[in-house]
């Protein structure tokens, strides 16, 4: 988490949640500020100082920009909030940029929620793919009905969600709504931007609205959803990359662990199972895993998430495999990179059977990695 | 050259039956006279115009201009212009630093800047020259204002070591794309010929300040022309990777798969077709295996109304009858047609 140091809009400081990987950055933040401020009308592009950023460049993001449309008619409440999604960029290692659309020039209060990926491009791979998990709703009396594109892909600290609602029974149009998303890990707290189509208001942009996501409950009070919300052809949505507040956790303090399955290395290298544990003080690590590459005596993966504290290192283990022969037995040397490019972790045959077809429990001491 | 002290020759300049003289810091000085060695480019014709108007709109500017020039001048020795460490004119700087903006696209600067801040070195890890590459690799990225100048020769023997002189500006200015410098297209346009295996290409390049025009010290690489290359471009899909044999339902189209991230980038406008919500690509290569899949990513309406609505698009990338195909298919906020999608896009198994 840091706080901004300063911007070109009037937006006061702005704190900003975040991720930081070698070659990407998740950020969450959402802020207000003054459209009539003399400062927003005199940018060009919303410019945000932070800190130094672990990357100095990104490509174009989407970010929500939103506005509260609240009037009373005929003694009901005519809600008609907008907005739409405005690019970001990370232009220096210090700079966030949000562009600035003159469609929202003659709001008063603005409001933008940075729920998103930085990512950078030629990174030395294609991108990774994670695992959809679809959300289940679960409620006493069922009134909320969600589509199939309602899911979540997990990674240790952060997800993406993506949210596709249907419509609600009639009984309930007016009422507030809550369910739960079973399958969302409970330590996602955050409001999200969710969209509709209409805004009857301003045919121009979309209708913006947020629900409250906590503890696996997704919410929406009725007096925060647009005129005509549930209706038929309102296409809602909403897509979010939201940090979990709980990080993960050692199994035992002071232990690093990296944890993925399976832990991927290419179009068909990939290990299964994969759980490394590191305890520095001890000098040790604990490994287990499963991968099987043919005609192959070196292998590496490249880990999605990799604890900040990690060391480089080399250490021995032993692999099993069962083959025609019988049981066969490898020594296999791994290195982990931690100041490479991706921070790749490399086995290599030592000993044994020439291919890389294993099975592993193992634990052993690290040795430093000499450069 | 000859530099000669005699007095006969004072005041004597100009060239004649292929000897030049000229007078420069006091002493006079006699050189054979230099011939281009190969047939005038067209970027050598336009830039050559280029000087000649710069150099004529010198007298077009005040005395006070002219002053702050000079100023300049006396504080810039010209190893920030062209690398080798020299006094300058006022003049000269002028015409230099401007013809450098030209080079970038940026009009004439009639006011001098107001000082000469140090210009970074080019660094980069890699030069690949085959026929059908021509690279720089791993360049280190320099923001905004500064742009990357490289010259490069043409074929030489593999036994010059020193060719400096036969190089020609490739590229006049241009921004690395992310670490890479392709200037595979703009050698052959230039130099007119590809590389020839086994020769000898020899590589300069700095950077330019395009607000500015200066320039930064020259990194100099001489490299062996190779058959093929071990170098593998980024993986990345282009208006030119679309087969023109099918109906495509794009504008403009990147998806770039190079993030080694759990999301892909898209930069994509969609015109959709038919009554269907979805625009589709056929390519005219299969996509990698590893790059199939699905993704999420937001989009905004481009309408000729002015909307701008916000809508979520799924992306399927496949490969049918060894072609690759991508559909980008409306799935929230409302449909318009045209809509950018662009940004991050969550990538999983379909």
């Amino acid at each position: 988490m840091f706080n901004s140091i300063s911007n070109n809009f009037s937006a006061g400081v702005i704190q900003f949640k975040d991720v930081r990987e070698s070659n990407y950055i998740v950020l969450n933040s959402v802020f207000t500020f003054r459209a009539d401020s003399p400062a927003y009308q005199a940018a060009e592009v919303l410019e945000i100082t932070v800190p130094d950023l672990n990357i100095d460049r990104s490509t174009e993001t989407g970010v929500i920009i939103r506005y509260l449309s609240r009037e009373m008619s005929y003694g009901y409440p005519y809600v008609c909030d907008g907005g739409t999604v405005l690019k970001s960029w990370i232009k220096d290692k210090n700079t966030i940029c949000i562009e600035k659309l003159p469609q929202f020039d003659d709001q008063e209060e603005l409001i933008i929620y940075i729920q998103t990926i930085y990512l950078q491009l030629n990174q030395g791979g294609n991108a990774s793919k994670g695992t959809r998990k679809s959300i289940t709703i679960e409620q006493a009396e069922k009134y909320l009905y969600f589509g199939y594109d309602t899911f979540v892909v997990i990674y240790p600290k952060w997800v993406f969600l993506h949210i596709d609602f249907s419509s609600s029974s009639y009984a309930y149009r007016n009422l507030d709504w809550s369910c739960v998303f079973e399958g969302l890990p409970s330590d996602v707290k955050a409001d999200v931007p969710i969209i509709g189509a209409a805004n009857y208001k301003n045919d121009k942009l979309g209708g913006v609205n947020v629900c409250h996501i906590e503890d696996c409950v997704w919410s929406m009070k009725a007096e925060d959803r647009n005129m005509g919300f549930e209706n038929t052809g309102n296409y809602v949505f909403g897509m979010a990359y939201l940090i979990r507040d709980n990080q993960p956790v050692p199994d035992v303090p002071g232990r690093l662990r990296i944890a993925e399955n399976p832990i991927k290395g290419g179009t068909y290298v990939q290990m299964n199972d994969f759980d490394l544990e590191v305890e520095p003080e001890l000098g040790s690590a604990s490994i287990a895993g499963s991968t099987g590459q043919y005609s192959k005596t070196t292998v590496t993966f490249y880990p999605v998430s990799v604890p900040e504290d990690m060391p480089s290192f080399r250490a021995f283990y032993l692999g099993r495999m069962m083959n025609g022969s019988g049981l066969c037995i490898q020594l296999i040397s791994m290195e982990m990179d931690v100041l490479a490019n991706r921070k790749p972790i490399t086995f290599t045959r030592e000993s044994g059977e020439t291919n890389l077809v294993f099975k592993m429990f193992d634990t052993s001491a690290i040795m430093a990695l000499n450069e | 050259m000859i530099a000669l002290p005699s007095i006969a020759f004072e005041g004597f300049s100009g060239s004649a039956k292929g000897v030049t003289a000229r007078r420069v810091g006091g002493r006079n000085i006699l050189s054979v006279k230099a011939w281009p060695t190969g047939p005038t480019t067209n970027a050598q014709v336009a830039r050559r115009t280029s000087m000649s108007k710069i150099s004529k709109s010198w007298k077009q500017l005040t005395n006070e201009q002219m002053r702050e020039w000079d100023r300049l001048a006396e504080h810039a020795s010209s190893a920030s212009v062209l690398g080798q460490k020299t006094e300058i004119s006022g003049m000269n700087l002028y015409i230099r630093l401007n013809v450098n903006r030209a080079m970038a696209g940026e009009a004439l600067l009639s006011t001098a800047p107001e000082s000469n801040v140090a210009v970074p070195n080019v660094e980069f890890t890699q030069v690949i020259v085959t026929p059908q590459l021509v690279v720089l690799g791993g360049v280190r990225h320099q923001p905004a204002p500064y742009k990357l100048v490289v010259k490069m020769s043409a074929s030489q023997s593999a036994g010059i070591t020193n060719g400096w002189s036969k190089t020609v500006i490739i590229s006049p200015a241009m921004e690395e794309d992310w670490g890479e410098a392709d200037v595979t297209k703009l050698y052959l346009k230039t130099i007119g010929v590809e590389p020839v295996p086994g020769q000898k290409v020899f590589v300069e390049a700095y950077w330019m300040d395009a607000s500015t025009g200066f320039a930064g010290l020259e990194a100099r690489k001489s490299v062996i022309v190779t058959g093929e290359s071990s170098y593998v471009k980024r993986m990345q899909v282009t208006m030119d990777d679309l087969d023109p044999a099918e109906e495509q339902h794009v504008s403009s189209l990147d998806v770039d798969f190079s993030t080694a991230a759990p999301a892909l980038y898209f930069d994509t406008v969609c015109l959709g077709h038919s009554n269907v919500a979805s625009s589709e690509v056929v390519l005219d290569k299969e996509i990698p295996a590893d790059c199939l899949g699905r993704a999420y990513a937001f989009a905004r309406g481009m309408g000729e109304d002015g909307s701008i609505h916000p809508q979520s698009y799924e992306v399927s990338m496949s490969n049918w009858a060894r072609k690759g195909e991508i559909h980008f298919m409306h799935r929230g906020g409302k449909y318009i047609k045209p809509s950018e999608v662009f940004g991050p896009g969550i990538t999983y198994n379909a």
